[in-house]
């Protein structure tokens, strides 16, 4: 039996916004449930055979780094095109700063903490959540053993500030400029969703994002987020 | 994990093979529902690898007619399965067994999964893929502090 399909370029018709959003959703959902399959069986295998032979040990961290990157690729994409409404809450910015780099200290990166007590945002908690996260891959993926991070947060009358400030190789003034543009062509081998879609999360949530960066010199990231009601600023 | 309730998260797990003693006795009976094969298989490894002793559902349904015959210490049930959803079944097991603790799973849970997950008590909502330094510490304590199997107490 053969069945025709119709190709004519007269019926393609746009997709429509809901209908592209919910089989970004769909896709993604699966694609997700498809690498926690594939990260449960790294984590058995690393149980069993991991520590019998460095080679096999190396190539489950291979599988388990690249599951972990498509998991953030899949991530950033649905959050791209297919973002959340902010659910406003107060969240102690510190805390969960803190929280997400946890694994600092193995990182080899020296970080300089000038945190400002009780600090609380309103704001989105799952969503500043992901930002920071991808602040953090981020500055991991940019910084070599050694280079410095400082991570301040202070009040300001705009609001609370939150500053990444790196001694990294820093940025030229064109791969500054598209950092945070979608599938740009910055000379590296990411996509720029994440920085994107962490951007448009702190927009989303009231804030402001402003990146300044120098070749040789390093890069800072800073972000104005909303106080919390009561949040002397 | 994208809530929890009264949970240690980040502790470190056991690390290195994850088997106890041989002396040690096997852990309790815990469920784990997910319409997904490959889920089911290795969540069942993994768990086996730390002595629970899991058995599984492929959707709602299965496990609500489950819990009402068997003795559970946990149930690890996904979020989205066809025939009865993971919601709903959390709403009519939290009915049945008030006491028995519910680790809910999602890929990408929303908003409004979320707050259903915790209206109906479930003990955490965890992001897919799992982090097994906190799902098992989670488990450990849920079980723990529910007593063991919860059906008796019910």
């Amino acid at each position: 039996m053969s069945v025709e399909h119709n190709c004519d370029a007269d019926s393609k018709e746009p997709i429509d916004p809901t209908e592209r959003a919910e089989t970004v959703r769909k896709v993604g959902h699966d694609l997700r449930n498809k690498l926690s399959v594939m990260r449960n069986s790294v984590y058995y295998l690393n149980m069993k055979v991991g520590g019998q032979d460095p080679k096999v040990a190396k190539h489950l961290g291979i599988l388990g780094a690249e599951i972990e990157t498509s998991t953030r690729t899949v991530c950033y994409l649905m959050d791209y095109l297919h973002p959340k409404a902010p659910v406003p809450a107060c969240v102690d910015i510190n805390d969960l700063i803190r929280g997400v780099m946890a694994d600092c200290g193995n990182s080899g990166i020296v970080v300089v903490w000038q945190l400002a007590a009780d600090l609380q945002v309103l704001a989105d908690a799952t969503q500043m959540h992901s930002v920071i996260e991808t602040l953090w891959t981020y500055e991991r993926a940019t910084l070599r053993s050694g280079d410095r991070l400082r991570i301040l947060s202070r009040r300001e009358r705009a609001g609370l500030l939150v500053e990444w400030i790196d001694s990294g190789p820093g940025l030229s003034a064109r791969a500054a400029a598209v950092l945070c543009e979608p599938l740009s062509d910055s000379g590296t081998s990411s996509l720029g969703l994440g920085m994107c879609v962490a951007r448009q999360a702190v927009l989303r949530n009231g804030g402001g994002w402003q990146v300044e960066s120098r070749e040789g010199i390093g890069t800072r990231i800073s972000l104005r987020l909303p106080p919390a009601a009561g949040e002397a600023s | 994990m994208l809530y929890g309730r009264g949970s240690r998260g980040g502790e470190q797990d056991r690390g290195g093979s994850g088997r106890m003693s041989d002396a040690m006795e096997r852990k309790e009976l815990l469920l784990v529902v997910d319409d997904e094969a490959g889920m089911r298989d290795t969540l069942i490894d993994i768990l086996e690898e730390y002595e629970w002793r899991p058995q599984l559902a492929c959707n709602g349904l299965e496990a609500v007619n489950m819990v009402e015959t068997g003795d559970y210490a946990l149930v690890l049930m996904d979020l989205r399965m066809p025939v009865m959803s993971g919601i709903e079944a959390l709403a009519r097991i939290a009915q049945m067994r008030p006491r028995l603790p519910v680790i809910m799973m999602s890929a990408y849970a929303d908003q409004e999964a979320m707050e259903a997950a915790e209206r109906y008590g479930a003990r955490a909502l965890m992001r897919k893929p799992l982090d097994w330094s906190k799902l098992l510490p989670l488990i450990e304590q849920a079980v723990s502090e529910a007593g063991g199997a919860a059906s008796a107490a019910d």
